[in-house]
């Protein structure tokens, strides 16, 4: 059965899409990522215009990180002062992500950029997450301690710097501007990637600021939800492209899938899901540098001028 | 839904034979439907036109050659070339007014119908149809490919056998619209050959429009951008609630 999506102009199995939302769902429920990373990707790849893809793909982000954000906070697993930190970062790094990409889309090698910067930060983020996991895995099958387990003497350079705040949820005492500054790098990169850049914060907030495990999937969800509901409304003010339509059919399995990710993952030891999460995210990785230097099937491409698509 | 088409033609025949009684050739022609309508449930369709020759003489032979051409638009085509091992978009080429679909249909081979010559000079043929700028060399490879890739998205059709005469005077044809038809006005030219030379032409036009939750989603994303994107952005909250009360255990 098809549906015609009105703003991406073309009619796709109402089927596909929802078992698309579903399996992104369950993956985004397991590890508390949007998704964004392999729906954008996999709506391009069925026919969408990319621009819609991406347009559209903040709006299902939106749905299935609030509902997590819910299911977090009944279990007070969100720390609502860093939550605010990051978004403070979030909100400059979205205007600044605009005129980015709007900068790179004149000079013309936009897709070259957008490729790139995917197959960079994918095959980082995923080979730094596969080798820590291991790491920890051997290090539990040895009876050692986890690396990530807080001690005393785990401060970096991030702990000497100013501007010191005491985050009491997560019970870290670390400097604003890490925070700060995290929060506007992923919301730069999402923007030109149209991603929640979940994938990124959950790292970045378990490796570099030190918050514990207990607060920082309910935390990065709050965020993801606020500048993606933001993204909603800025790409359909801008652009016009987001399709509430492929939206609401991508949301539908996506929430129910988010479900089912979340209750396997509570079975899973942490360090399993990580390298799960760090062999999917290569894959899409290795995926985009394929594409880069295999010889393409088509080495023509058309683009309609005057239209975002 | 084709018998009540055949009485509609049978009709305009019948109006065209009075019309024109003597002189030349005439052609008249239908269309139907005379709109497209897109909504929720649309996965391409088709239209059925109908001509007929009018002062038709008996002695002669008729070949009818029907164009459908879909809103042009302005195309960039770009060429992958590899740099230090990777593939970028290196050159391009803009094609302005390019037929967002088009479908050449007759009812025999092209070159059967009318020589190279003739073809090209009133503009026959779905290579001849393309282009509005006339300078536009049609081997070149970045117009090529793009002919290439618009066929393979059947958004160019060339039909040469898809025309079908049902008596020496009158023709119908199927056209079959893409999955991912523009709306707006399509233009159907019909030429009518005889012996190799035009002898009579005429145009006529049908619409596509989006109805229903289609047209209305449409329009609100243009029409009213902000109450969208935020309507949008509430069912998104409104969806990611539902589901975490519905899957709340304990």
């Amino acid at each position: 059965m098809a549906i015609y999506l009105p703003i991406a102009d073309l009619p796709v199995s109402i089927f596909v899409l929802l078992a698309l939302g579903l399996a992104v769902g369950v993956v985004s429920g397991m590890f508390g990522v949007g998704g964004g990373f392999l729906m954008t990707p996999l709506l391009i790849f069925l026919g969408i215009p990319p621009a819609v893809a991406v347009a559209t793909v903040a709006t299902h982000i939106t749905a299935s990180s609030f509902s997590g954000t819910l299911s977090y906070w009944r279990r007070s697993a969100v720390d609502i002062q860093m939550a605010t930190a990051l978004l403070a970062g979030g909100l400059l790094g979205t205007s600044s992500g605009i005129w980015l990409f709007t900068t790179l889309r004149s000079l013309g090698q936009l897709d070259l950029m957008i490729a790139f910067s995917y197959l960079i930060l994918l095959t980082a983020v995923g080979g730094l997450l596969v080798m820590e996991s291991v790491r920890s895995i051997l290090r539990q099958r040895q009876n050692k301690p986890s690396l990530l387990r807080r001690s005393g003497g785990s401060h970096t350079w991030v702990h000497g710097l100013p501007l010191k705040f005491r985050f009491k949820r997560s019970r870290v005492y670390i400097s604003l501007i890490p925070v700060l500054g995290i929060g506007y790098v992923i919301a730069v990169i999402g923007v030109i990637m149209g991603i929640g850049g979940g994938f990124l914060l959950v790292p970045m907030m378990i490796y570099v600021l030190r918050v514990p495990t207990a607060t920082v999937i309910g935390t990065a969800a709050v965020l993801t939800t606020a500048t993606m509901a933001l993204a909603t409304v800025m790409h359909a003010l801008t652009s016009h492209l987001v399709d509430a339509i492929l939206a609401l059919v991508l949301m539908t399995g996506g929430v129910v899938g988010a479900q089912f990710g979340a209750h396997s993952a509570q079975n899973l030891a942490p360090e399993r899901l990580r390298f799960l999460l760090g062999f999917i995210i290569l894959a899409v990785g290795f995926r985009f540098g394929y594409e880069l230097i295999s010889r393409p099937e088509h080495l023509y491409s058309i683009r309609v001028l005057g239209a975002e698509l | 839904m084709i018998a009540p088409l055949r009485l509609i033609a049978g009709s305009l025949v019948a109006a065209g034979l009075q019309c024109f009684s003597a002189g030349a050739e005439e052609v008249i022609a239908t269309v139907a439907p005379s709109t497209i309508l897109i909504g929720s449930d649309y996965s391409g369709g088709s239209i059925v036109v109908f001509g007929a020759i009018a002062n038709d003489q008996p002695s002669r032979s008729y070949d009818a050659i029907v164009t459908v051409t879909g809103p042009r638009q302005d195309l960039l085509v770009r060429r992958k070339e590899r740099v230090f091992g990777i593939w970028v978009n290196k050159r391009s080429r803009t094609f302005s007014d390019v037929p967002s679909f088009l479908a050449v249909f007759a009812n025999r081979p092209f070159d059967a119908i009318a020589s190279a010559d003739m073809l090209l000079r009133h503009r026959v043929g779905l290579k001849h149809s393309i282009f509005a700028e006339k300078a536009v060399d049609e081997d070149d490879p970045f117009a090529a490919n793009l002919i290439r890739t618009r066929i393979d998205e059947s958004l160019y059709i060339e039909q040469p056998k898809g025309v079908s005469f049902v008596s020496p005077a009158v023709f119908r044809v199927e056209i079959p619209l893409p999955k991912r038809a523009l709306i707006g006005a399509y233009d159907v030219a019909l030429k009518i050959f005889a012996g190799g030379a035009p002898v009579a032409q005429t145009r006529s036009t049908f619409n596509v429009e989006k109805v229903g939750v289609a047209q209305f989603v449409a329009t609100a994303s243009v029409d009213h951008g902000l109450i969208y994107g935020l309507a949008t952005m509430g069912i998104a909250l409104l969806t990611g609630w539902i589901a975490s009360i519905a899957f709340r255990r304990g």
